[in-house]
């Protein structure tokens, strides 16, 4: 039975894609995948519910069936690549298609003797990694509906391709959920090879010169961390004799892990987009924003932290978990400053993304059972906040036509509920009492023995606080005297962003339940001592503790004063117009301050570069340690 | 929370400001002395206060209304949990929130002196909170904890922590928003900004705000005064020692660039923190 919800959760989507190809009518293909989208959603659910983890799941009777249709999809997969590679004249994406092509053939016909391994391999984790995936993929898709009618309008697309669209992002969800489900780590190089390949055609949906450049850059990269994931995956067994993740997770004698373990943190790196890599992710801005959406919070990029979460426990207390967190560390602070100096809305919450998915590794680098702790939290409540924000940000752009900050100046007279919805977004990924700077606080606290890393973590802070503070500032900015609007959105994407908006706030007004039911065991389960305990609200250790409900109740406060504070005055209150030192105040054209963008120490072109040499130097040292 | 720390938090947030003004108030007594003025009486911050909270409701927005009670709210609440002898670094973090808010409120009003200020204050604010954070992070180094309570054990922090207090008394001034990092608001009136950030705040709302500052200057003076727990009233007047340098530097310096704070701060505090974790490890 739990089987089959297993392979459902994988299998499901992946039909339910195929089938999506073939619905022409546009009523009917939206109910055929909201009603697909419920069920994965369902399942996610029946599976949180009922299963025990952690466990082994096996289903023999289809076991053969599904390694060979996996084994032939693996090279399918690799000669599509070479394909794609071919028409877009891509070569580095051929290059590396070869070099995955060459051992993957030698180690599926002369090295790898076959057995079965069980299929299934589920714990705390796989099970929280489910639930964004299918609850945070499938609003997204569900917001996807209203956002690709507009856009096919606006850009004149006839007839509609939403069927491959779409069909693409159901293949992606139950891929990803392979990726986080599968025990043989064959399947699992199988499945990120999907998501790799889906991201690829995802990218270029909109077969702009631009939308095929940028997703053959992100095609290469992905297929270069697709290389290292094989390399990790032939030298466990060289060593090891298993491809099994179970027994691999079990390893007592760690002497040949690192190396192997060195390539997979490679293939994570790339995958969560990490420097030098980071320029597919902000090149895949460019698709529809759902899909940016998509590959930045819940799937592409979480697949790459939930694979360096996965095999932690094999690198815990050694030099290579040490350099992980110092290079964690610096993508950090790298990503921040980089996101200081730009307007690009899309672009700030790129480099964000990149700063946090850093964060996440810094302290699974650090790998004590509460940084742990704080890389899980971090995971999930960057993936809900962060998807919020992305569809806010593209609501906003089809309306405006624009991305950019400056022009978003005034927008809670415009458009107030998406602004208002956007602002409290970017208040749960920065502000206290919200889950994020709840982790984050976390971190600080770990990290706090180690000087360099903790350094690093403060300024990178401060940065985050600065490029969100003035962000809220332009979009709330305002008079009485502004032109007021009605806002009219469309249902499903009002659906979806309501949604993200309540789990938002729910899931960190309910923190310590989450952490006492989900992350608690997993640390368990990854066999280390629980430090962090959570009792209604209080989250707290040996060194110290951090209550949120005291700011909840502040917040409320607030909130009370300012309307008794507003609606009583009206009689008295005098609306007035902003001060400029006796000029007429005309509110149209404004005095328009442009934010500072710190552009003289913080230029992106420049400073990109310089990043990229050392975090490949950083790269360097982890191997290293690696060797050592 | 048990009774006594009801009493404990609501006492601390009653007396803070009172402090915080009087303080200020001899803040005002002195710069005048310095600059060879009578100067207003040492009350003159709670009468503005006071005539503020009367004045007629002037706004540009709504915002800016939730802005000042959330700047307000949130300086008591971090106040108070110091005085329960909270998490340190929670307790910083809470402060932050209510910065944001202050800051986001000044954005929202569409004044070119206020948006000015604001920007401004997001630089001292990016150049203070790293500052505070390697505080924490030092004191963690050498008492293990981040919990006051636990550090309050270690009587006199200062002696391990020296440039770490020096690094409080730079926080101080810049927290102040005094010369030479009198960028955001023009402590000293009547230049090119106006009152930069606080332009269009106005009555009520910004004697809110004068409150918030007095608490905020409260809980910079109380981490100062910690360094010494053996003795308190040492602390204390260890505090106050640092607020009256602050004020000297205040009227013996200029107005800096915000490019220069930033340097300065950064380049000063990476030094001293590490240099100071160094000490502490080597004096083990």
């Amino acid at each position: 039975m739990q089987s089959n919800l297993l392979l459902l959760s994988i299998i499901f989507p992946i039909i339910a894609g195929i089938i999506v190809l073939f619905l022409k009518q546009s009523s009917i293909r939206k109910a055929f995948i909201a009603t697909s989208l419920g069920v994965i959603v369902l399942l996610s659910l029946i599976m949180l519910a009922t299963l025990k983890v952690p466990d082994i799941f096996n289903f023999p009777a289809y076991y053969n069936g599904m390694d060979l249709a996996i084994k032939i999809g693996d090279f399918a997969l690799l000669f599509y690549v070479l394909y794609i590679s071919f028409k877009i004249k891509e070569w580095r994406a051929t290059f590396f298609a070869v070099l995955q092509l060459v051992p993957l053939i030698y180690f599926e016909f002369f090295m790898l003797k076959e057995h079965e391994v069980a299929m299934f391999f589920v714990d705390e984790l796989s099970i929280i990694m489910n639930l964004i995936i299918s609850i945070v993929g499938s609003l997204i898709a569900i917001y996807a509906f209203g956002y690709m009618d507009h856009h096919e309008e606006e850009k004149h697309v006839s007839p509609t391709k939403q069927p491959r669209f779409f069909a693409i992002i159901l293949v992606f969800l139950g891929a990803m959920n392979g990726v986080v489900f599968s025990n043989n780590l064959m399947w699992i190089y199988f499945f990120w090879e999907i998501t790799t390949l889906s991201s690829f055609l995802l990218i270029g949906h909109d077969q702009t010169e631009e939308a095929i450049k940028n997703a053959s850059r992100a095609l290469w990269i992905n297929m270069m961390g697709g290389v290292a994931l094989l390399l990790g995956i032939i030298f466990i067994y060289t060593n090891y004799n298993t491809t099994s993740l179970a027994e691999v997770l079990s390893i007592k004698d760690a002497t040949y892990i690192l190396l192997p373990m060195f390539f997979i943190a490679f293939a994570a790196f790339t995958k969560s987009a990490q420097l030098p890599f980071q320029s597919w992710l902000l090149g895949a801005m460019v698709a529809p924003t759902p899909v940016s959406a998509l590959l930045h919070s819940s799937t592409m990029v979480k697949a790459g932290i939930y694979i360096l979460l996965r095999f932690s426990p094999l690198f815990r207390g050694t030099l290579l978990s040490d350099f992980i967190a110092i290079y964690g560390a610096f993508t950090f602070v790298a990503t921040a400053f980089l996101a200081v100096s730009q307007s690009n809305a899309k672009r700030i919450l790129a480099y964000s993304t990149v700063s946090n998915l850093g964060l996440m590794i810094a302290s699974i680098g650090l790998n004590t059972s509460s940084a742990i702790a704080a890389a899980i939290l971090l995971l999930i409540f960057h993936a809900v906040s962060k998807a919020l924000l992305f569809l806010c940000v593209g609501t906003i752009e089809q309306h405006i036509g624009s991305r950019d900050i400056e022009d978003m100046k005034g927008l809670i007279n415009r458009m107030p509920v998406t602004a208002a919805i956007t602002f409290i977004g970017i208040l749960t990924l920065m502000a206290a009492p919200f889950g994020m700077l709840v982790s984050k606080w976390l971190i600080i606290e770990v990290a706090a023995n180690q000087i360099l890393i903790s350094i690093i973590l403060a300024i990178g802070s401060a940065l985050t606080a600065l490029y969100y503070t003035r962000w809220i500032g332009n979009l709330l900015s305002g008079t009485y005297f502004s032109q007021h609007s009605e806002e009219h959105v469309n249902p499903t994407v009002g659906i979806s962003l309501y949604s993200l908006t309540a789990i938002a706030i729910a899931l960190s007004f309910i923190v310590s339940i989450l952490y006492n039911m989900l992350v608690m065991p997993q640390i368990l389960t990854m066999k280390m001592d629980v430090v962090l305990k959570a009792v209604r609200g209080y989250l707290y250790t040996p060194a110290g503790g951090f209550t949120i409900y005291p700011i909840f109740i502040t917040l409320g406060i607030a909130i009370v004063l300012s309307l008794i504070s507003i609606r009583k005055s009206t009689k008295v209150v005098v609306k007035t117009t902003p001060y400029t030192a006796g000029l007429n105040y005309i509110e149209d054209n404004g005095y328009n301050v442009r934010n500072y963008y710190l552009t003289t120490f913080a230029n992106e072109g420049t400073l990109t570069r310089y990043f990229n040499y050392v975090s490949i130097a950083l790269i360097a040292v982890i191997l290293g340690g690696a060797l050592i | 929370m048990t009774l006594n720390e009801v009493v404990i938090f609501i006492a601390a947030v009653v007396i803070a400001p009172f402090i915080g003004g009087f303080l200020s108030g001899i803040d005002r007594k002195l710069t005048a002395f310095i600059q060879g003025r009578y100067g207003p009486p040492i009350w003159q911050p709670f009468y503005d206060v006071i005539k503020l909270l009367y004045k007629q409701k002037l706004l540009v927005n709504d915002f800016q209304v939730f802005s000042a009670y959330m700047y307000l709210l949130s300086a008591i609440l971090s106040v108070g949990l110091f005085a329960l002898k909270a998490d340190l670094l929670m307790i910083l973090f809470i402060m932050s929130v209510g910065l944001v808010f202050y800051i986001a409120g000044a954005l929202s009003t569409k004044s070119p002196y206020s948006q000015v200020g604001a920007q401004r204050e997001l630089m001292q604010m990016l150049a203070y909170e790293p500052m505070l954070i390697f505080f924490v992070i030092s004191v963690y180094n050498v008492t293990g904890s981040f919990n006051l309570a636990q550090i309050m054990t270690h009587g006199r922090l200062i002696l391990d922590l020296p440039l770490m207090f020096l690094l409080l008394g730079l926080v101080l001034t810049i927290k102040l928003k005094k010369s030479p990092f009198d960028l955001s608001a023009s402590e000293h009136a009547h230049q090119e900004l106006v009152r930069g950030i606080l332009t269009d705040y106005s009555g009520p709302y910004l004697a809110l705000i004068h409150i918030a500052d007095w608490y905020e200057m409260i809980l910079i003076l109380a981490m100062i005064a910690i360094l010494w727990s053996q003795n308190l009233v040492i602390g204390a007047l260890i505090a106050l020692a640092t607020f009256f340098m602050d004020i000297v530097i205040d009227n013996i310096t200029a107005r800096m660039t915000v490019k220069w704070m930033l340097a300065f701060s950064w380049s000063i505090s990476i030094l001293f923190t590490i240099i100071n974790i160094a000490y502490i490890y080597f004096r083990r």
